[in-house]
């Protein structure tokens, strides 16, 4: 299973033809407390850098980026009826899937190693 | 840099809504240029202000009208934390600015809290960063003077090209009417079930700790401090 990483702090895996996307460890301790996500509406065409989810935690409210130009096809309701899952299990609190047409988009963000030493 | 002080005179605004939204927009404003930008604001119309988050809680609605009832309508604000109050009596401090490469959270509030320490303690007075129990939109980077939060400090980060622009918000309170209030908040923790109680011995104001300062005198200690959102020198951390 590939997983990359953005310097945004997300995390992008791929299921077939599908990205999905979360944000990291990291991110989510630097929040604190998450205590409300707003998800984008499936169906929904996004380009890379485009503001699709608010994340709202105790310390800070933060925008989620799409990595990649890409649609939105599913969500994860469960986020919305319990944020806590983020700091619960950052890597298994995925918030949307992506149709991605062309995955070499994927190419240019890093590794699981490259993403630790990002962080120090 | 963008300035929103004139002399010892912060921008007043009928709503605080409106002074939410030119925070918004200065926020996307440093996003598009680069240049860091401060606003001092009051707003003339009392109002409680929350994050998005609770309007989504059950009863929000119920709440809402019992707190406009009671002469505090809601107000919803892009920033996380607790419901605070607005209005006479508050003064709000934003700073915005490009995060450096690594800026973490904490150093973002200890940006906005460093010139604010110092501007107390210009006016003879020691607060300290941490958490205090029992107060509104309670945080690990309230300045609390003897146990009794005095600023509440709140962040929204927006992505710009190459990195993040950061909007760092502080609450002030210089006169506020903590008795009528309190109250009113605390009633709303208990109609969205937040768990927590908010007291009114859990809050002070200047005037309560200097009643022959107000405002100006704030903002004129606070002038004398580098407020344009550059690094401030390191600080102990909060818990």
């Amino acid at each position: 299973m590939t997983i990359k990483f953005t310097e945004e702090h997300e995390w992008l895996r791929v299921e077939g033809d599908l990205v999905v996307v979360g944000i990291t460890e990291h991110a989510s301790e630097q929040l604190g407390d998450v205590v409300f996500v707003e998800l984008p509406e499936p169906g929904t065409k996004v380009a890379k850098g485009d503001e699709i989810c608010v994340i709202e935690s105790v310390k800070a409210a933060s925008d989620i980026l799409a990595p990649v130009d890409g649609e939105i096809v599913e969500v994860n309701e469960a986020l919305s009826d319990n944020p806590a899952l983020v700091n619960e299990d950052p890597l298994g609190a995925w918030f949307f899937k992506m149709k991605v047409e062309d995955m070499e988009q994927l190419d240019a963000f890093m590794s699981e190693e490259d993403y630790k030493d990002f962080i120090g | 840099m963008t300035d929103g002080v004139t002399g010892a005179a912060p921008c007043r605004f009928d709503s605080a809504a409106e002074g939410i939204a030119a925070e918004v927009a200065m926020l996307a404003q440093v996003a598009a240029t680069g240049q860091p930008a401060r606003l001092l604001w009051q707003a003339r119309v009392p109002a409680i202000v929350l994050p998005a988050a609770c309007l989504r809680r059950p009863g929000f609605a119920a709440a809402a009208g019992r707190a406009a009832a009671a002469g505090w309508p809601l107000l919803a604000r892009p920033t996380g934390g607790g419901p605070v109050p607005q209005g006479p009596g508050v003064l709000n401090l934003a700073l915005v600015f490009p995060a450096e490469a690594g800026l973490t959270l904490e150093a973002g509030y200890r940006r906005i809290c460093a010139p604010l320490t110092a501007a107390f303690a210009r006016l003879g007075l020691t607060v300290s960063a941490g958490a205090t129990g029992g107060s509104f939109c309670d945080g690990a980077w309230n300045l609390s003077l003897a146990g009794r939060k005095i600023v509440g400090t709140a962040q929204r980060w927006q992505r710009r090209d190459g990195g993040w622009a950061v909007l760092a918000h502080a609450l002030i309170l210089i006169d506020p009417p903590l008795a009528a209030v309190v109250p009113v908040i605390d009633r709303l923790h208990r109609d969205l079930e937040f768990g927590t109680r908010v007291l009114p011995d859990a809050h002070t104001s200047l005037r309560a700790e200097r009643p022959d300062l107000g405002v100006p005198d704030f903002i004129r200690a606070l002038g004398e401090e580098d407020t344009d959102g550059s690094p401030a020198p390191a600080q102990g951390r909060a818990a």
